[in-house]
């Protein structure tokens, strides 16, 4: 291929996908897409992939890219054990850090851990432990204890130490006496309340780049691209960032909430301040980072089908075509669930993927925005704030295959703005909503860091307005 | 190791300012603090508590007490139950949910909002007022203000014009029982100060004329006991205006002198309060300096004010602030009481009264070191004060406000009263708690009044004029000594020929009282007969031309 190009792929968990960009123009001149083959080899898919969107494989055509950036999710993503001391406390910042840093989040401890949990931790076989606890001079005795115990165990994995930083060389000595590869960084919430993810996500990222890429079997991928620069969902966070933020010479779209609907899991991403946009109202409980992602293991297409199902059922969000016929619902749902590439092909099947991506929106989004709640005091009706306060985003994107390809795309994203049922819910009142049909946004993100402007450029430029919320 | 307090407004309280005022003072004392914020739920609050590990909880409540009893128990069971029954913890509310938490016996410290000033700093250091002994009340000026910091201590005037000393006796009782106030000065009558060893110069009709009459070391000694009890307030008198050290002496003996105030240009035949003439007035002041300078005993400066009083204009004000200290180090004095006696005289502006104290400071300040340190004492204008006990009191405040500018170590409170009669014990009560509340609001922070670019600009031209008028003075005595700032006859000569000098000391044959003064954008400036303003410069040169000529007349004439 010609110079001033970059070669782009996500080496997803079902397929591995090729966009191919021109950074003069900020134009995506080809795409290409295959089945990914991370547990044979990799390269095969991603040759595959190439040859889709005609990239040559010989090295002279792979070394006229100007970039050839990869981000993956494949082999069950970045999968990453949270370990803090309170569980609303500094477990959810390590577990609010390590989603925001790409990761999936197998599970969450807290306080002291028990020879059960840490061999529960055992057959998880996380790629990254994220050890917290306490509050930078605060109590120092949980995590020491948790360091010795995962020192002791069977697990070999880097251990991203991030807790009260007065027993942090403490920490540091207990896993080198016994060989563990240990990162010291910042604690995660350094005083009470305060949050503190950024320098944690910049070692996972290192951690990522230095082992997880060859422990899954990547590396491989390397011999055609540069790098396997980070897990798929950070990319898509880089590009959310870039989208609102913008550059000092090119101003972004402002504050904005992206939506991914997939198989197995629907995530959320947000970049807003979430302040409370009313007066009078209390906010509770640990501040949320600006840049912030929620994964939801049970809300999606076809993977999580049956637990979407409940989840809708239990929220009693009622669907039209999701309504009728529980029997018949819980069947679908189990053919979707054993059948992860279905593609719809009748009437039904379409109007069972869009009830169903709804229902997921909707749900995601109750979860990723804040929410009021009244609180009677002798002094009359104060309001409480938890979580974000996303009303006056004026911006909804969906990324991922249902808005790719669904004829009821800005039917489903709707489900991202908030109606009247549910006036407590601080999701967005009024939005205008894009779709990425071209899949352009984890491409944008890999390109945040050596090209923003093409990236930026390349967002405004495919993402399709899909009109306002009504 | 730096202790930690954790702060929350418990349940659905939202009333956090009492919490947030007493973690602000426990940061100034090198606390580390942490808020979990308004409403904060028992189980947010202990969970606060198992990450920060805090020495102390502090819990505000100002709802019901009906709640309170319920909250209460509920926050018991989830302290035992979280492994955290043994956190210390103290409670802040109104006096009925302050009931409530007192009878649950968890708290070691409640506080109800009626509770002495330095209540809540004496808990924080450690020593809370209720546990404390006699001997835990520093008795020592410099201890007391430590002990107090970062608020002020508090000084008031108190005694009682009688004939006979028991009124202030009861009185200093019932200041001390009220625990609002630090140092007593007491306000005695002339003969006390002036007559104390010559029971014959005593005038019996003047009596307690304008202060408590105490004639012997007795009286004195019933006045120190009386102190002994609530807070153990420290004691001070002024000087003797004759047998200076001898007097200093019984002071010293009785009632533990807090510190000693003199003067150098008053309290002599100048202002008719002393027999002296001005050069030996100069020479027993600086005695006196250097007696309790010898015995580490703090000196104030009873001096600037003295000018401004007189309505001397801005520059010998600031002029008088900086050979004071000049004289005091000299002296052998280790801890200076330096005074600024604020809207003196009383039509200075805000604005120029800031800039005049301000150029004070750093004059006086440029002397400071290890061993001359040097403490600030604000005090409102004597001259200040309306009669109305209204607009007296809120004059009382808003001078309050305007003296925290300077940070100072000690505010000399003046009762609302003082325009009208001397106070009583109860109104230097209210007064101090008035002055106390003011202190305490001001410690959140206010607005950098210092920093507006006007008061710099005067603060910065008043000390270059000052300097001038210092240099004058100096050169005076050039040659002849080796420091005629503290050479009583260059001192006295500089009076005498009106290099320092004011409008009120006209027809006085110590001084030539032939400056004037006038009040121009709120400052105190020297003016010529037509009115214009004088720059220093120009002052001191016709001053110094003036003394040439009479000198010259004089030796014609001879």
């Amino acid at each position: 291929m010609r110079d001033c190009t970059a070669l782009l792929v996500d080496i997803g968990s079902t397929y591995t996908k090729v966009v191919v960009v021109d950074l003069a123009a900020a134009e995506v001149l080809a795409r290409g897409k295959s089945a990914t083959t991370v547990e044979r080899d990799v390269t095969l898919g991603l040759k595959r992939a190439l040859a889709a969107a005609g990239v040559g494989l010989r090295k002279r055509d792979l070394a006229g890219f100007t970039l050839r950036l990869a981000c993956s999710s494949a082999a069950g993503g970045l999968s990453l054990v949270a370990i803090g001391l309170v569980p609303e406390l500094t477990a959810e910042a390590a577990r609010r850090a390590a989603l925001g840093a790409g990761a999936v989040v197998q599970d969450v401890y807290s306080y002291q851990l028990t020879r059960h949990e840490v061999a529960k931790m055992e057959r998880l076989q996380p790629d990254i432990i994220l050890l917290a606890g306490g509050t930078d001079g605060g109590e120092a005795t949980t995590v020491v204890h948790n360091a010795v115990m995962l020192a002791e165990s069977r697990l070999r994995v880097p251990v991203v130490v991030a807790g009260n930083k007065a027993v942090g060389e403490q920490v540091m000595g207990i896993f080198r006496q016994l060989g563990v590869d240990a990162r010291l960084t910042e604690n995660v919430m350094p005083r009470l309340n305060t949050l503190n993810v950024e320098p944690i996500q910049h070692v996972i990222r290192q951690v990522f780049l230095e082992h997880i890429v060859a422990a899954k079997g990547l590396d491989r991928a390397e011999e055609l691209l540069e790098a396997v620069a980070m897990p798929t969902p950070s990319a898509v966070l880089a590009g959310a960032r870039l989208l609102a933020d913008g550059l000092t010479r090119e101003s972004g779209w402002g504050e904005l909430l992206v939506v991914d609907v997939g198989g197995a899991t629907t995530d959320v991403h947000s970049v807003a301040d979430g302040q409370s946009t009313q007066r009078e109202v209390i906010y509770r409980g640990l501040p949320e980072p600006r840049i912030k992602r929620t994964v939801e293991g049970d809300l999606g297409l076809r993977v999580s089908a049956p637990s979407l199902l409940a989840a809708l059922d239990q929220a009693r969000v009622s669907i039209a075509p999701v309504k009728s016929g529980a029997g018949d619902r819980q069947v679908r749902a189990e053919q979707l669930r054993r059948d992860v590439g279905h593609l719809p092909e009748t009437k039904e099947d379409w109007a069972l993927d869009a009830a169903l991506g709804r229902g997921a929106v909707e749900l995601a989004i109750a979860r990723h925005a804040g929410r009021l709640e009244e609180l009677m005091t002798p002094q009359g009706p104060i309001f409480i704030q938890r979580g974000k306060d996303l009303s006056q985003v004026g911006i909804v994107v969906g990324t991922g295959g249902v808005f790719a390809h669904h004829h009821q795309a800005r039917f489903i994203l709707q489900g991202a703005v908030a109606d009247q049922r549910d006036p407590f819910l601080l999701a967005p009142r009024r939005a205008r909503l894009y779709l990425d049909r071209g899949y352009v946004f984890w491409a944008a993100g890999l390109l945040a860091e050596d090209e923003p402007q093409v990236g930026l450029r390349l967002l405004k430029r495919y993402l399709e307005a899909s009109g306002g919320s009504p | 190791m730096t202790k930690k307090i954790l702060g929350a407004a418990l349940g659905e309280c939202v009333h956090i300012g009492g919490v947030t005022r007493f973690l602000g003072l426990a940061q100034e004392l090198g606390y580390r603090t942490e808020f979990t914020g308004p409403a904060t739920s028992v189980r947010a609050l202990i969970a606060a508590a198992q990450e920060v590990d805090p020495d102390i909880i502090g819990v505000s409540y100002r709802l019901t007490p009906e709640n309170a009893v319920l909250l209460l128990r509920d926050f018991k069971r989830a302290l035992e139950e979280a492994g955290l029954a043994h956190k210390r913890l103290v409670f802040g509310g109104t006096p009925p949910v302050a009931e409530v938490a007192r009878q649950t016996g968890m708290f070691e410290a409640v506080f109800d909002g009626r509770d002495p000033p330095a209540a809540v700093l004496a808990y924080l250091k450690g020593t809370p007022l209720d546990g404390m002994k006699p001997q835990d009340y520093p008795q020592d000026v410099m201890q007391r203000i430590g002990w107090k910091a970062p608020l002020p201590i508090i000084r008031h005037h108190f005694g009682v014009p009688a004939e006979e000393i028991t009124p202030t006796v009861e009185g200093i009782q019932q200041i001390a029982e009220a625990r609002v106030l630090d140092v007593i000065s007491l306000g005695s009558d002339q003969d006390a100060q002036e007559n104390f060893f010559h029971p014959e110069r005593q005038d019996p009709q003047a009596k307690g004329a304008g202060g408590v009459p105490f004639r012997t070391e007795e009286d004195l000694e019933r006045l120190y006991q009386a102190s002994r009890r609530g807070n153990y307030p420290l004691l001070r008198s002024y000087s003797g205006t004759t047998d200076h050290i001898r007097y200093a002496e019984v002071l010293q003996r009785t009632i533990r002198n807090a510190w000693c105030a003199t003067s150098l240009f008053w309290f002599n035949a100048m202002d008719g309060r002393g027999p002296s003439p001005m050069e030996q007035s100069i020479r027993e002041h600086i005695e006196l300096m250097r007696w309790h300078g010898a015995r580490n005993i703090p000196v104030e400066g009873n001096e600037p004010y003295h000018w401004g009083l007189r309505d001397a204009h801005d520059v010998v004000v600031c002029a008088a602030a900086y050979i004071y200290a000049h004289v005091a180090k000299k002296a052998g004095v280790k801890d200076y009481i330096s005074p600024y006696m604020f809207e003196t005289p009383p039509h200075l502006s805000h604005k120029m009264d800031l800039a005049k104290t301000l150029a004070q400071i750093e004059l006086a300040e440029s002397h400071a070191d290890d061993a001359f340190r040097i403490w600030r004492h604000a005090r409102a204008g004597l001259l200040s004060y309306p009669v109305d006990a209204d607009y007296a009191r809120a004059q009382l405040v808003q001078s309050v406000y305007v003296q925290m500018a300077i940070r100072p170590a000690i505010v000399h409170v003046v009762s609302y009263s003082e325009a009208d009669h001397a106070a009583s014990a109860q109104e230097v009560i209210e007064s101090c708690k008035m002055a106390h509340w003011v202190m305490r609001t001001c410690l959140k922070g206010v607005p950098d009044m210092s920093a507006d670019p006007e008061v710099q600009r005067r603060k910065d031209q008043l000390i270059e004029e000052t300097l001038e008028l210092i240099n004058a003075i100096r050169e005076l005595g050039a040659g002849r000594v080796e420091d005629p700032l503290c050479d009583p006859a260059s001192l006295a000569y500089a009076i005498r020929i009106g290099i320092l000098d004011a409008p009120q000391l006209k027809n006085n044959p110590y001084v030539p009282g032939q400056v004037k003064t006038r009040a121009i954008d709120g400052a105190i400036v020297a003016v010529d007969e037509a009115g214009d303003i004088l720059t220093e410069k120009e002052r001191i040169r016709r001053v110094l031309a003036q003394a040439e000529a009479r000198t010259a007349t004089d030796g014609a004439s001879r």
